[in-house]
């Protein structure tokens, strides 16, 4: 029970702490930081529109589940260990969906020019900064002192974990 | 206008030299297209869905060949550049393209992030970035939006966004794919007045590619007609719409304007035909100068025959506020008879989509009632209210679940037999009920819904709800995307469903679509009930329509501006309007001004019969003509206020 109960604490832990940093960047924030970071255009793009897409897919997810629901069927008064049998039925749709729209961003991306990025590349490449970098996705003072206690905790909990045997799980 | 270089030529920014195109395992889309485009002209293509036009678009800017599989015969050239040998990337600095669905076509999370998107890719520094931002910000009156995300725009704002965002790219040429297809009237007329001012002042060639016409004519040089991958008509404006039945019966949806002034051309009451409300108001009037002025009894308002005494549905002080904080509704009270045809109309916003989910359970009020057949929706379940009330989805794609139609059509059915709420042996034959009013043929009860066109999917997604017998049917924005016969062939079947006993609820920003078929009105502004009543009554209170920023139909407008001629303001068709005009036009001799006004006094005599004042009218000699000229316009302007007779 008390092992159980730690996993729970420590998968409560990540998912709180995945939904902060969700909440407090943004997409182009993080394009801008991968970007610096001189990532793959391509990947970071994907990463970008993985964002970009959490709403999107959550906004359908909705709108199939109420369409469902107009046809009958209420996941909700189904018993819990049922239910995966019925998400198949979403999966037909969203996939369908995201498929439709990926197709149609990528059109809209080599419209403006994703594919003929020589020049931009080149400007990563010689390390100079783009528009994103230079004008808002600068490193301030308090983003320093930030990342600075951040990795204070960090090494703490390493020093810990590693040197006191802090933070370990007591049944191995 | 046209641009020359220094030899004196035309220049030609868009060159199809004789493109065919196919994809894999279909037959060739396009076929044969030859056009070509000068700079700074502004031509539109119309055409009915899957005649080729996205294909065609998309053939500008190089996506095909590069980014599509199929098969190219012929050339496209823009601004010189072969698109077959140039990449995307290079053709992204000569063409700039924007898409039908604004939502698809962001990639950054901030609008003024996003414009930057293009302009980064083309390299260019981050102080000429930010010069073309402002430039296009500015361009696209988008000033105050630029640190907004683009899902917190409004639906005209997301397209000016998108217009934006190619525009900072500084391309010679403009392409857009069916821009307004998916706004609401308010995000249309910004987009088309952004166009507008884009032709004016910008230096710019633009290729427009649409359904949506009225407010195009205004704008463009030049229309093209694609039909079945052929460019069938390229002409001038004036001279295109020269023929509005040609075009008419090739599924392009032509102004009322300008269908109308076709009859009254056969007739000889006009001598040209009319593109825009303004010239056939113009025309008109010359005209109707000559005519004595029109005079009709008040009309009946007719309702359907199967319309039932009895209450499908009633709401009471109905609020209803988002987990989010947002109120959308704000007191509704509402009563819907079994057997009505209504149109629920106004702004995104406004709150009609939200109305029309109370009523089959899908969102409880916060406060007041919703019931539905007696049945208070806050007490029962979901599946008690979805047999009661189908609700059909925007996109059938949100829809559709199963493999193949016949799963499709029975998904409901299982569930019901899963609660024991249907009896199994019921089941097949509520299908084949289900396929015969959804006119959904035989052989495609093994084809996957998915690869059905987006007529068929949508009747396959109505069929599954039919199947459940439903007594009120929902339909969330019918024809959006639907070209002029696709939408008609909805309506219709929309219409035969009525007639059957079903009661029909219709979420649209389609004018026309609720002039046509609904009999009732309901228009909402900021989660209140603006107006209420027949469609007819509702469409002649333009000044308080206006309010939702919705406009009445075309030809509607046109019988109201003529009002002081005796038209009625509650015209809704062409045909209605051709027949108030034939109802005096069969008198054809020249009117001289005295018998004018003596036809005025007649009438003028028989409305003030009732208040004894005849005598006193007799008395009046033709010296008194400016006096009777004065009153005649009085009954006029009483008969245009809809009280005549009263």
């Amino acid at each position: 029970m008390a092992f159980a109960l730690e996993v729970y604490a420590r998968v409560f832990a990540l998912v709180c702490g995945m939904l902060f940093w969700l909440a407090i960047t943004t997409g182009t924030e993080l394009f801008a930081a991968l970007e610096k970071l001189r990532i793959g255009y391509n990947l970071r793009t994907s990463i970008v529109m993985m964002f970009r897409y959490f709403s999107i897919f959550d906004g359908d997810y909705q709108t199939i589940r109420e369409a469902e629901k107009s046809r009958a069927l209420d996941l909700s008064t189904i018993p819990v260990y049922k239910r995966p049998v019925h998400f198949a039925y979403y999966l037909v749709p969203l996939v369908m969906l995201v498929i439709k729209r990926a197709l149609e961003t990528g059109a809209a991306m080599e419209s403006r020019g994703f594919k003929g990025t020589r020049l931009y590349q080149g400007m990563i490449s010689k390390g100079q900064e783009t528009y994103l970098t230079k004008k808002y996705y600068r490193l301030r003072k308090v983003d320093a002192f930030a990342i600075f206690v951040m990795i204070a905790i960090l090494a703490t909990i390493a020093v810990g974990r590693f040197y006191f045997g802090f933070f370990t799980n007591p049944l191995y | 206008m046209d641009k020359c270089d220094r030899s004196g030529h035309m220049v030609e920014k868009v060159i199809v030299d004789n493109l065919w195109w196919k994809y894999p395992e279909t037959d060739w889309i396009l076929k044969n297209v030859n056009f070509t485009v000068r700079e700074g002209e502004f031509v539109v293509v119309v055409g009915p869905n899957d005649s080729g036009k996205t294909t065609l678009a998309r053939s500008l800017n190089s996506l095909i060949p590069h980014s599509m599989r199929g098969d190219m015969k012929g050339r496209v050239t823009v601004s010189g550049m072969d698109t077959s040998k140039h990449g995307i990337g290079d053709i992204s600095t000569k063409v700039g393209m924007v898409f039908d669905d604004p939502e698809s076509q962001f990639i950054l999370t901030k609008v003024e992030d996003e414009i930057a998107f293009g302009p980064m890719n083309l390299g260019l520094s981050p102080e000429e970035t930010e010069k073309r931002i402002m430039w296009a910000l500015e361009v696209t009156r988008l000033k105050d939006q630029i640190f907004k995300e683009p899902a917190d725009l409004s639906g005209g704002q997301k397209q000016r966004a998108a217009i934006a965002a190619t525009l900072a790219m500084r391309p010679e040429i403009l392409v857009l794919d069916e821009p307004t297809s998916m706004l609401d009237p308010i995000g249309k007329a910004e987009v088309m007045s952004l166009l507008r001012e884009l032709k004016e002042r910008q230096d710019i060639t633009i290729l427009v590619f649409e359904h949506h016409l009225e407010d195009l004519v205004e704008i463009a040089n030049r229309f093209m007609l694609l039909y079945k991958g052929e460019i069938i008509r390229d002409r001038k404006t004036l001279d295109f719409f020269s023929d509005p039945s040609f075009l008419d019966e090739r599924g392009v949806r032509v102004p009322e304007v300008c269908l109308l002034s076709e009859k009254l051309m056969a007739d000889k009451v006009v001598r040209t035909v009319d593109l825009t409300l303004n010239q056939a108001r113009d025309s008109l009037s010359r005209s109707l100068k000559e005519r004595p002025p029109i005079t009709l009894p008040k009309r009946e308002l007719e309702e359907p025959a199967n319309l039932g005494s009895e209450i499908a549905i009633v709401t009471e002080g109905l609020r209803y506020r988002y987990p989010d904080g947002t109120v959308a509704l704000r007191g509704v009270d509402l009563t819907i008879r079994r057997g009505e045809f209504i149109a629920l109309i106004g702004q995104n916003g406004s709150g009609k989509t939200t109305l029309s989910k109370t009523f089959n359970g899908l969102l409880r009020p916060t406060e007041g009632r919703v019931s539905v057949f007696g049945m208070d929706t806050k007490k029962v379940s979901t599946v008690d209210l979805a047999l009661k009330v189908g609700y059909t989805f925007q996109n059938p794609d949100h829809q559709l679940f199963r493999g193949s139609v016949k799963e499709e059509l029975e998904f409901g059915l299982d569930n019901l037999v899963r609660i024991g709420r249907l009896d199994p042996s019921e089941k097949d034959d509520r299908v084949r009920g289900a396929m015969k009013t959804a006119g959904i043929p035989e052989r495609l009860l093994g084809e996957h819904p998915f690869m059905l066109s987006k007529g068929l999917r949508q009747r396959v997604a109505i069929g599954s709800i039919l199947a459940m017998e439903p007594e009120v049917l929902i339909i969330d924005e019918p024809t959006t995307g639907q070209d002029m016969r696709q939408s008609i062939e909805v309506m219709s079947f929309l219409n035969d469903l009525n007639r059957l006993g079903h009661t029909i609820i219709v979420v649209t920003h389609e004018m026309w679509v609720v002039a046509k078929w609904a009999r009732r009105t309901v228009a909402m502004l900021n989660g209140k009930i603006l107006l209420d009543g027949p469609t007819r009554e509702v469409f002649s209170q333009s000044k308080v329509l206006a309010e939702t920023f919705v406009q009445p139909p075309q030809i509607t407008r046109l019988a109201q501006e003529l009002g002081n001629y005796g038209y009625p303001p509650d015209v809704m068709t062409v045909n209605e309007f051709y027949e108030v005009t034939n109802s005096e036009s069969k008198d054809t001799r020249p009117v001289s001004s005295f018998s004018r006004h003596r036809r005025s006094l007649t009438l003028l005599l028989e409305l003030l019969s009732s208040w004894r004042l005849e005598e006193e009218l007799r008395t009046m000699s033709n010296d008194a003509q400016p006096r009777a000229r004065m009153l005649a316009s009085y009954v006029r302007n009483v008969e245009y206020s809809g009280i005549s007779g009263d």
